[in-house]
């Protein structure tokens, strides 16, 4: 049954603010690597616009029935990635798909998140244990086939967008801190069985820089603290960032491009960025509040949570707050996968905004 | 449902964002200078660490070429500052009044006193003179103020930079008496020091100078031609090394040697090992390092094995005797090359020095003869214009020729060595006595393109692909006209072969028809000596000859050494096989000597190929000889 459309409850104001976002990700892409790059850039952010146009089309409830379908079919994706990945930087994240090369891990967030707001829709109170345990199961097979690529940043990822989930579902909050507990309980396994020495050697790095003289592994993080330090207030300007422009900042276009930023426009421009990204979050809460049913309310949350973990996790990483992962800042890193995954979340939470309707029953969703 | 559990996780989210503008106003605004350069008090300097070079052996593990220590003198940029000042202020006015006053020490007891007591110190040290201390010190402040200023420029107000805060080098390659004499003065610390720089030292300086070649900083020209910007993104996304590749590319801006020829610049990347570099914060005051934030410690460079043995290298080179040519000896069965002389040669310990001399001397000192120098083979060549005769079935072993001294063609008389003529010839013989004749009858029969193609089977005309630069590939001539084909078949005309091509040959003719690649890498180990590499190339191709031909000219080969050509060498013994060569230049008699085969005949060991260039004598007087005396050394 189609609903109606309202082009009036269209959310401008997130629109506009990713497209902030697109031309300031084409000129730091150029001043951390080259003019070439941010082209490739903008190719990428054309697709993914594009990509948001043609999902805003489709009904998201039509996609909620699709939810495990789409869950089952990243997780073979990641199932293959492990079999016939490329391996980049001692890492198999990314399969070859004819011209393209994809990194499943960033769709699978997406899938992530309709699979347990397609678990959660019809619960109005979560109040049984089982409520827990299968969206617990839903995360960890994910995050275990991404810890195997070796990638322990976005495999985290999904644990605040599972906490979210199940917090805005209105799960108990002994479940969710007894989560919490087993999980800190299981840290130690996961060092000694998991972890790989440099990931070992990073978050040691974090507390500890002084010991990893041997390691090498603090290397990024120091850089990046010169970098964002010898901004200043002003910065240095667009472009002429010493650390970034001479490659002592590795890695400057992709995961550390906040260092750039910061290092060439100073604290006061790099804190308006910040704060536009805190208001892009703030009108996704804002597009959840308004949403009367489920389904659609716990997407945003979800996609919401995505975002906010993985700005966060960026941002602390090259401040120093954050062990080093391959975690990409939302819309402004360069890479084609996770700009494309971004822009399909935000098609969600547009599509959200954009069909209204009434609180359904499940037997009507069922028809 | 739960409207105020979402307002709950905006708010977490709040609070975590409000620790992050926290952290970031901490390090750009309150610590921001400490990075940046502009603090008064601290800040955080990175210092390069050299790493070693690769060292590079011979296949029984003998040092070849080796990073050694060398002392070097740094001194604070302060001292050096002082120094500039004084020489600008106080010497230069002076000089313009005075045209021949030498820059003294009294000179500088008038402003700075503390420059008379520590360059003075140093001039008695080192034994160098005054003038030398102020012109390098000037040299270098001059740099570091022209940076200084465009900083300072774009900053628009006054900074210390990361230049005026590192020690620089004055005086480099200090003997050990001086080290001493240096160390045990208390008054230079902690300004003035000795540290270690390492340099290349070549332990077999004068052999194998061509093979392993030398180092050498990259020029401006070179190193904007490396576009490291743009091979350093595409090497992106493509391995997981490129943190090395950075690492290399701040090490080519700084001053490092790198290899300019022979397997030093084939297997630079491998030798060239990755620098570490040291974070270090410290107070500006007086330069004293307050804790090491971080350090990176360097990666030496990978250890390179060559097949080259360096004894047998060492006899190859002595029995050339000064004479301009070359030796290869290399293993048929896997194309392993044992030495590969040449001469005329240069020692490269001392090439800085004697470089100019050695670049005007008339016998190109610097040409890798064996595998540079493109001459005709001369009647060597005929063992492949027999073989491709008998495998093309146009003559066998039993086809004959009469040679009476010369042969008609047209208008032109195509002249046989022996002027009477040696009768009635098979192939055997015909390869035995070098008769000319035979092989214009043969070449006849066998036409040009056929006979080229072996050539080129062979694997003449093309580069043998062994792991050194410029590589020449000779030259098979194109025209088809009767008397080139002719001139071909003994090895005359425009066909130009390298040395080491004419090795290949022998191998293949002494394993039974296996193509071998020559090389001279055996195996690259990381620097704790773990294999990374084992260079074991088996054949695996075979050319397609029979193996009753090939017997055939085997055996003529050894008939050469026993009671042909080359019987008066005296090679019998070593039960050697091979075909001599005399190839005629443009120059009035002088000739090509050639001489080439395997050892010993039954099951080979060796394969080899000799040359002299431009000599009076022929094949078995010039170039059979120098292989007597090599086999003689080598006691087999």
């Amino acid at each position: 049954m189609p609903r109606s459309v309202d082009l009036k409850k269209f959310d401008w104001a997130l629109l506009l603010i990713v497209c902030l976002f697109s031309t300031l990700s084409f000129f730091f892409v150029w001043s951390a690597s080259s003019e070439q790059f941010a082209y490739k850039q903008i190719i990428w952010i054309g697709i993914g616009m594009g990509a948001c146009f043609i999902f805003l089309i489709f009904d998201y409830y039509l996609i909620a029935r699709f939810s495990y379908i789409i869950y089952s079919i990243m997780i073979i994706g990641l199932l293959l990635v492990l079999l016939f990945g490329k391996t980049v930087y001692g890492a198999q994240r990314w399969l070859i798909l004819g011209p393209l090369t994809i990194q499943p891990s960033e769709f699978m967030k997406i899938a992530l998140i309709l699979a347990l707001s397609r678990y959660f829709m019809y619960k109005d109170n979560v109040s049984k244990i089982s409520n827990i345990i299968i969206p617990l199961f839903l995360t960890i097979i994910p995050m275990v086939l991404i810890i195997k690529q070796p990638d322990l940043g976005t495999s985290l990822t999904l644990l605040p967008i599972l906490f979210t989930i199940i917090y805005i579902a209105g799960a108990r909050l002994k479940y969710i801190f007894s989560i919490i507990t087993i999980g800190i309980a299981s840290m130690p396994l996961f060092w000694f069985f998991v972890l790989k020495s440099y990931q070992k050697a990073r978050i040691i790095g974090l507390f500890w820089p002084e010991k990893l003289s041997e390691l090498g592994a603090g290397y990024h993080k120091i850089q990046s603290l010169i970098a964002i330090g010898s901004g200043g207030v002003y910065g240095s300007g667009w472009g002429t960032g010493v650390q970034s422009q001479l490659h002592f900042l590795p890695q400057g276009h992709t995961d550390f491009i906040f260092s750039v930023i910061a290092e060439e426009w100073g604290f006061l421009r790099s804190c308006a960025i910040l704060c536009l990204y805190v208001l892009f979050l703030a009108c996704s809460i804002g597009i959840a509040l308004k949403t009367r049913e489920a389904y659609g309310r716990l997407i945003v949350t979800g996609f919401t949570a995505m975002f906010a973990t993985q700005i966060f996790i960026n941002v602390a990483m090259t401040i120093g707050l954050a062990p080093i992962t391959g975690l990409t800042l939302p819309f402004i890193s360069y890479g084609g996968s996770s700009l494309l995954s971004s822009f399909i979340a935000l098609s969600f939470i547009l599509n959200v905004r954009l069909r209204t309707r009434e609180v359904w029953s499940k037997q009507a969703f069922h028809e | 449902m739960n409207k105020k559990r979402l307002k709950i996780f905006f708010g977490i989210v709040l609070i975590l964002f409000v620790v992050i503008f926290c952290r970031l106003f901490y390090i750009q605004i309150i610590e921001g200078g400490k990075y940046s350069g502009i603090s008064d008090s601290r800040r955080i300097r990175t210092i390069g660490i050299d790493t070693l070079r690769g060292t590079i052996y011979d296949r029984n593990g003998l040092m070849l070429a080796a990073d050694k220590h060398s002392f070097e003198l740094t001194v604070s940029y302060k001292k050096l500052h002082n120094a500039y000042l004084c020489f600008k202020s106080n010497i230069l006015p002076k000089l313009s009044k005075v045209r021949n006053q030498e820059i003294t020490q009294g000179l500088c007891k008038e402003c700075h006193v503390d420059n008379t007591l520590w360059i003075g110190k140093i001039c008695k040290y080192l034994e160098v003179s005054y003038a030398d201390i102020f012109e390098r010190a000037a040299q270098i402040v001059e740099r570091v103020e022209k940076i200084k200023d465009a900083v300072e420029r774009r900053n628009k107000k006054k900074i210390h930079i990361k230049e005026e805060t590192i020690p620089y080098s004055i005086a480099t390659d200090i003997p050990w008496e001086s080290v001493a004499r240096i160390e045990t003065d208390k008054s230079f610390q902690p300004d003035i020091r000795v540290t270690t720089k390492p340099v290349r030292w070549y332990s077999q300086g004068d052999s194998a100078p061509h093979i392993i070649g030398y180092v050498g900083k990259l020029d401006e020209k070179e190193t904007d031609s490396h576009n490291f910007k743009k091979r350093w993104f595409d090497s992106l996304g493509k391995d997981s090394k490129f943190e090395s590749d950075y690492f290399i590319y701040k090490a080519l801006l700084t001053d490092t040697l790198v290899g300019k020829s022979g397997i030093e610049e084939v297997y630079n990347s491998r030798l060239m090992g990755i620098p570490g570099e040291r974070f270090e914060e410290i107070t500006l005051d007086n330069l004293v390092v307050n804790k090491i934030i971080l350090e990176k410690p360097p990666i030496p460079g990978n250890g390179i094995f060559l097949t080259i043995d360096s004894r047998i290298q060492r006899i190859a080179e002595k029995a050339l005797d000064g004479k301009n040519g070359s030796v290869v000896l290399m293993d048929p069965w896997n194309g392993e090359i044992i030495a590969m002389a040449t001469s005329p040669r240069y020692n490269i310990n001392t090439l800085s020095k004697d470089f100019e001399t050695h670049i005007k001397n008339p016998d190109k000192p610097f040409l890798h003869r064996p595998i540079q120098s493109t001459l005709p083979p001369g009647s060597t060549f005929k063992v492949v214009t027999a073989l491709a005769a008998l495998q093309e079935n146009k003559i066998n072993e039993r086809t004959h020729f009469t040679c009476y001294g010369s042969i008609r063609l047209g208008t032109g008389i195509f002249r046989c060595h022996s002027k009477h003529g040696h009768g009635l010839m098979n192939v055997e013989e015909g390869i035995q006595y070098s008769c000319n004749v035979f092989f214009f009858e043969t070449a006849k029969r066998l036409g040009g393109p056929l006979l080229k193609e072996w050539a080129r089977k062979f694997g003449l005309g093309s580069v043998t692909g062994i792991e050194l630069p410029y590589e020449k590939k000779g030259n098979i001539p194109k025209s088809r006209a009767m008397y080139e084909t002719l001139n071909l078949s003994i090895g005359q005309g425009a066909l130009l072969v390298t040395p080491i091509q004419f090795a290949r040959i022998m191998a293949i003719i002494a394993n039974g028809g296996w193509y071998i690649k020559p090389h001279i890498l055996q195996k690259i180990t990381d620097y704790k000596g773990n294999v990374l590499l084992n260079n074991n190339l088996k054949p695996t191709e075979r050319i397609g000859i029979s193996a009753k031909n090939l017997d055939i000219v085997r055996r003529s080969l050894r008939k050469v050494v026993e009671a042909g050509t080359g019987r008066r060498i005296g090679l019998k013994k070593f039960r050697v096989a091979g075909k001599t060569g005399t190839a005629q230049t443009v120059h009035e008699d002088k000739n090509h000597a050639w001489f080439s085969g395997y050892v010993p005949f039954e099951n080979p060991k060796y394969c080899f190929a000799a040359v002299i260039e431009y000599t009076e004598g022929h094949g078995a007087s010039e170039a059979g000889p120098v292989i007597l005396k090599l086999l003689s050394e080598l006691e087999i």
